[in-house]
């Protein structure tokens, strides 16, 4: 008995060190950007091993706000992401919906072919995508950023699974009940997976919002930048003095989506306990 | 008129096996009809054909004269209840009744009065603003009741809808069912493989087994007079006896032991040598010392209110249900009963009927 519980404590004590490890590892480089971002230029390059900063000053942020017009680079990564997140969110919905709930002898096909794209890698795609939005005079926008994104397999792929766990039978009252395939969506299937649509606006806010080569490509006019982009002017090919600065702006791309997902975290994990219970 | 036809209608999941095979069904209007079956005997898949969930592989379907093949599920005019209720689990007991009424758009007055008057009835006013996951299996059932209910569609159907409550709800859900069908009388077709619920609920029977047909009638019919061996030994608990015996020189010899026919089943048994016969466990006759035929007792159980007792006759693995006090002596006979026994043609399994009485 005795030794059975010591045994269960030093197991514990052994899974503890590792999540504690694990939490370490995945928290320093953050906790290096904030912590960076908060020292003066001094310290950065002397302190060496010390992270923690000697004494707090603000000035990278200041700074920051005087090299760049960062609400301007702010508002232009918010609205690249709210409008790939937007379009591809209605796309996948509106695609998974139909290859779930109206299958036809193609859907499979379909679907497989979509499957395809998600193995065809992003060079492969970059250049004819960039002629294509050339041709199209879209280039230095924000359209042009976000168009080539408006439909995603995975997407696709990941809501079609939540749907596949909606009870047909719920979709078929619907149908006896002649509900438009509209409303069977808005009223009936996107609620239940509500949890799924939330991570996956997450996911796809997140991703474009971290965005580099893309809008780099696509992005000329100062005026375009995204807060990736901005990023880049102050770790220069020549060594990189703009650390402060970079890690300050670094800290405020990473402050919004944080929020963001702070805010639906909420929702996730309320909708996580009720689907629980699906009949 | 709100009657349901099957003309010859085939249904094929992979276009080459027929999980519905020929049907021809006709199904009176305002009639409380029970589809009934063991599971895969395409009960359901009947139901779904009605509804207009699964689609017609060849033949007609006639809804209230209509053709109704290529008309879809929301144009049929049916309402349904799911096994699992189907209940939107989001939306509250008020809600998932209102939902369909919504999008009819009746006007939202109506829509009250439909609502509270449908759950009046099955006494769930109290439980309007809940969600379906705060209430138990029974209740969920009656909201999805409700929910048929206010629908007032012609055609009523119902998916095997008590099959996930206990016993005991079970009882007092089947008198509701009959309620519902007495409050406007619609076409009522009840998918069960429950036959205490077939026949308590059920007008009209259908048995079905292996998607074929194989008798339709009244609940007093199916038990008195099945028109297979199939049918005989499906409905009743438990179910009823059905052995080998042979007929010659005017008797009938079960095993060692010959009885002799009376004239009236000597002519509808004709010439056969072979024959199937049927007795209930509930009309065995038992007696001590001597009777027609030898029974040797297996074992016994009592339930309560009756004594099971297995035993073997000829050959034939037998049940008998006796009176709970009733005393098993050690040399035991069973005594044909011909008013109570039916017989089989011992190659097609069929009832070859009974003498006019």
């Amino acid at each position: 008995m005795q030794t059975k519980k010591v045994k269960n404590t030093l197991k514990q004590i052994f899974w503890h060190a590792v999540i504690i490890a694990t939490v370490i590892v995945f928290l320093y480089p953050f906790l290096y950007m904030v912590l960076t971002s908060l020292k003066p230029f001094a310290d950065i390059v002397a302190s060496g091993a010390n992270i923690f900063p000697k004494r707090i000053t603000f000035d990278n942020y200041i700074h920051t706000a005087d090299a760049v017009p960062l609400l301007r680079v702010i508002a232009n990564s918010f609205m690249v992401a709210t409008l790939t997140m937007t379009v591809k969110m209605i796309t996948s919905v509106l695609g998974a919906y139909a290859l779930t709930f109206l299958p036809n002898k193609y859907s499979n096909k379909v679907f497989y072919f979509f499957i395809i794209t998600m193995f065809v890698p992003f060079s492969v795609i970059m250049l004819p995508n960039y002629l294509t939005l050339a041709k199209l005079s879209l280039l230095d926008t924000i359209v042009g950023v976000s168009l080539p994104q408006f439909a995603d397999a995975s997407a696709i792929f990941r809501l079609r699974q939540s749907m596949r766990l909606v009870p047909k039978s719920l979709i078929e009252a619907a149908r006896l009940d002649k509900v438009p395939h509209m409303t069977c969506l808005t009223k009936i299937v996107m609620p239940l997976i509500k949890s799924s649509i939330a991570s996956q606006c997450i996911f796809m806010f997140v991703n474009c919002w971290n965005e580099y080569v893309w809008p780099m490509l696509i992005l000329r006019n100062q005026e375009m930048m995204t807060i990736t982009l901005a990023m880049k002017k102050f770790s220069g090919s020549e060594g990189s003095t703009g650390w402060g600065t970079s890690m300050a702006l670094a800290t405020i791309s990473v402050a919004l989506p944080l929020v963001l997902y702070l805010i639906a975290q909420k929702q996730i994990i309320s909708s996580f306990m009720s689907s629980g219970i699906k009949e | 008129m709100n009657d349901i036809v099957f003309k010859n209608v085939c249904k094929s999941y992979d276009g080459k096996v027929n999980v519905i095979e020929n049907l021809n069904l006709t199904i009176p209007a305002g009639q409380r009809l029970i589809l009934l079956g063991p599971s895969g005997c395409g009960k359901s898949t009947i139901l779904r054909m009605i509804a207009g969930l699964e689609s017609i592989t060849s033949g007609d379907l006639y809804m209230g004269g209509v053709r109704v093949n290529d008309i879809e599920p929301g144009d049929r005019d049916v309402a349904m209840v799911f096994q699992n209720y189907a209940l939107y689990p989001h939306m509250t007991v008020n809600k998932n009744i209102q939902f369909g009424m919504e999008i009819a758009k009746v006007p939202k007055a109506e829509r009250d009065k439909q609502t509270d008057w449908a759950l009046e009835i099955l006494g769930l006013s109290e439980y309007k603003e809940r969600l379906p996951r705060q209430l138990s299996g029974g209740q969920r059932q009656r909201v999805a009741l409700c929910r048929a209910l206010v629908k007032k569609a012609p055609f009523f159907l119902l998916d095997e809808p008590l099959s996930n409550l206990d016993a005991q709800l079970r009882t007092s859900a089947r008198a509701e069912l009959v309620k519902i069908h007495e409050v406007y009388h619609p076409t009522f077709i009840y998918v069960t493989h429950d036959q205490i619920e077939a026949m308590t609920v059920g007008q009209n029977i259908v048995i079905l087994d292996k998607s074929i047909i194989q008798q339709m009638g009244t609940p007093d019919e199916i038990y008195n007079k099945p028109a297979n061996v199939f049918v005989a030994k499906f409905i009743g608990s438990p179910c009823m006896n059905v052995g080998d015996a042979r007929v010659a020189d005017g008797k009938l010899w079960i095993g060692e032991d010959g009885v002799e026919i009376p004239d009236d089943w000597k002519v509808i048994i004709g010439d056969r040598s072979r024959i199937k016969f049927g007795i209930r466990p509930e009309h065995i006759d038992f007696a001590e010392g001597s009777g027609d035929v030898h029974a040797k007792v297996t074992y016994t159980e009592n339930h309560g209110n009756k004594l099971v007792v297995a035993y073997v006759s000829g050959g034939n693995e037998m049940m008998a249900c006796l009176d709970p006090f009733y005393k098993l002596g050690d040399d035991m006979y069973m005594n044909i009963q011909w008013d109570k026994i039916h017989f089989f043609d011992a190659d097609t399994d069929k009832n070859i009927g009974y003498p006019a009485r």
